[in-house]
């Protein structure tokens, strides 16, 4: 030791004027300047695009391919967009397709992780039921719908168990496979330091399996909205899509696109919520894997 | 981060039992596609004895550390504890794993990671984390408790991985190629902190390594392994006793002389 001191250089005293609190990597603070110089030219990209797109959609609007009842200029949209959030009908709407989407978010995460814990920790029942699976999430859910309708009418229980057929899969293929993807390494430690079953479940392969569970919840919030107003506009249940349908066949375009913009949004700032409620609750994930969406 | 280490507080555990494998064959796979990795070997680490096993890459020495642990089961042969044999992990024995940024859990912070095999055993919350306190102190890591794993470097991770098998109180020690991924002064830093550990708390150490200075500068003896299937062609005894010193050790005539006899054996 005595010898091996004397020959190293001083080593890395912690400093003090460091906030203390999660410890910051030493090359964040580095890459500070230029990341956010990164971040403005991002901007900057994005709405190039969404001005080209606009230009795009404008020429084609005005060489008059297409019947304005089919292409609107933007403008009459945007009129719409914004007369749409100032208007009760919409929000109503939004409501509706919302509570179902997200009561069948809710149901399939309910479903989707105990089972998926379950068979992942199982491999005798997940290998008996792979082929189910298998079949459940190849499965087109938009063709059950007739059936669904039958069965059910065109009402809000029915359009839960659309979103929820459509949705509980990922999530549960996410969390089997999280429960089964234990790191070889981290198996040999539980082992050989003969962690008991319950804390190994509760503290090893449950951790384990959550950010792959999370991450099939996000993809399942998405595509919950997008089935809810598929369905919607399918069977003309009540709901954005429902009024989307109608706004099409009583010859209003624009609003029908008004409301498919929504309908991208609302995807779009639950995903957004999902990945920062996930950052807040699985941080250590994106460290080690130094992922990002 | 200083190196100073604060042994005083932990408690000796002096190792009581001789862990030995008797005619140790190993074998993967199964019927035709069958491979002896291991054949026939005999190995003895006694009481308070470092032991080193060297050999050339993909010569079966983690395949016989884990089988030293209790973590994979001989083709024949046996693995003995004392008079006992060994079919499982026992908590005698610690293990310090090759990988060792894969083997600490990265949802736990560092002490809870050092005092989590305390939990399996039941022990209370406040009482471990003392110990896994204690433990990370003595391995020259008194202020990185409250950090991630992943917030360490690769040398301070490794420090953690010894405290927790420090804090799991077992008597002998089985540590794969534990320095093979940090720099020279970590590495002779963390080969002094496991000759302390040996002399001041009495515990057995097995170091798996490629490095042949190492294993001579860390051993009472070293087992060389070698060939397919590999067998123990040699077994040098190191006389230098408990207390070494990374110049003046590797600079004795003995050294010299272990170290061109091991690497002799393993070229052919
Ligand atoms: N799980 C396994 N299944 C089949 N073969 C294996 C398995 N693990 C190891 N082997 C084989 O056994 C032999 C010895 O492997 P082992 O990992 O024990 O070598 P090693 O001496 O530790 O090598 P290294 O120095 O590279 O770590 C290798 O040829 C390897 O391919
Ligand atoms: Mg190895």
């Amino acid at each position: 030791m005595a010898i091996s001191e004397k020959l190293s250089p001083p080593k890395v005293v912690p400093d003090p004027k460091r906030p203390s609190g999660p410890a910051r990597r030493p090359d964040q603070k580095r890459f500070a300047g230029p990341a956010r110089r990164r971040k403005i030219a991002l901007v900057m990209w994005q709405l190039a695009t969404a001005v080209l797109i606009l230009l795009v959609w404008t020429l084609v609007y005005a060489s008059g391919y297409f019947s304005p009842d089919l292409v609107p200029p933007f403008w009459d949209v945007a009129v719409r967009f914004v007369g749409l959030a100032v208007d009760p009908v919409f929000w109503a709407a939004l409501a509706a397709t919302m509570s179902s989407a997200l009561v069948g978010l809710a149901l399939s995460i309910v479903v989707g992780v105990p089972v998926g814990m379950f068979l992942g920790i199982t491999p005798a029942f997940y290998r008996s039921t792979q082929f189910l699976i298998d079949l459940g999430r190849s499965f087109p859910v938009i063709a059950l719908l007739p059936v669904m309708v039958l069965m059910l009418g065109a009402t809000r229980e029915m359009e839960v168990v659309v979103v929820f057929s459509g949705v509980v899969w990922p999530i549960l293929l996410q969390t089997i496979y999280g429960a089964r993807r234990i790191d070889p390494v981290i198996a040999d430690t539980v082992r050989s330091y003969r962690i008991p079953m319950g804390l190994k479940f509760f503290k090893v392969v449950l951790p384990n399996a959550a950010p792959f569970a999370v991450t099939g919840i996000r993809i399942a919030a998405s595509a919950s909205i997008l089935i809810a107003v598929g369905v919607e506009v399918l069977s003309l249940t009540p709901g954005m899509g429902g009024n989307l349908a109608r706004a099409q066949t009583d010859g209003a375009p624009a609003l029908a696109l008004a409301y498919v913009i929504y309908s991208g949004l609302v995807g779009l700032v639950l995903n957004k919520i999902l990945w920062l409620a996930e950052g807040r609750f699985l941080g250590w994930n994106r460290r080690v894997t130094g992922g990002g969406q | 981060m200083t190196t100073v280490q604060n042994l005083d507080r932990l408690e000796e555990r002096q190792a009581r039992h001789t862990l030995s494998v008797q005619s140790l064959s190993k074998s993967y796979g199964e019927g035709a596609d069958a491979v002896e990795v291991l054949h026939e070997l005999d190995v003895r680490v006694e009481p308070n004895e470092v032991v080193c096993i060297v050999g050339p890459s993909g010569a079966g020495k983690t395949t016989l550390l884990r089988c030293l642990a209790g973590l994979l089961p001989p083709s024949s042969g046996k693995v003995m504890l004392g008079d006992q044999e060994m079919t499982e992990p026992l908590s005698e024995v610690g293990v310090v794993f090759q990988d060792y940024s894969r083997s600490l859990l990265p949802w736990m912070r560092t002490k809870e990671n050092v005092a989590f095999p305390l939990q399996g055993r039941g022990m209370g919350r406040s009482q471990r984390m003392a110990l896994a306190e204690q433990c990370l102190d003595a391995v020259g890591l008194p202020a990185v408790g409250r950090k991630y794993p992943w917030q360490l470097s690769g040398g301070m991770q490794q420090r953690a991985a010894i405290a927790r098998a420090l804090a799991y109180q077992s008597e002998i020690l089985l540590m794969d190629e534990p320095f093979a991924s940090v720099d020279a002064q970590t590495r002779f830093d963390l080969e002094d902190l496991v000759l302390d550990l040996r002399k001041r708390l009495g515990i057995s150490i097995v170091v798996v390594t490629h490095d042949i200075d190492e294993a001579v500068y860390l051993a009472d003896r070293v087992v060389v392994l070698s060939g397919h299937p590999a067998t123990v062609v040699d077994v040098v005894d190191v006389p230098f006793g408990m207390d070494r010193d990374q110049i003046d050790t590797k600079a004795d005539a003995r050294f010299t002389e272990a170290r061109r006899r091991i690497l002799n054996e393993i070229r052919h």
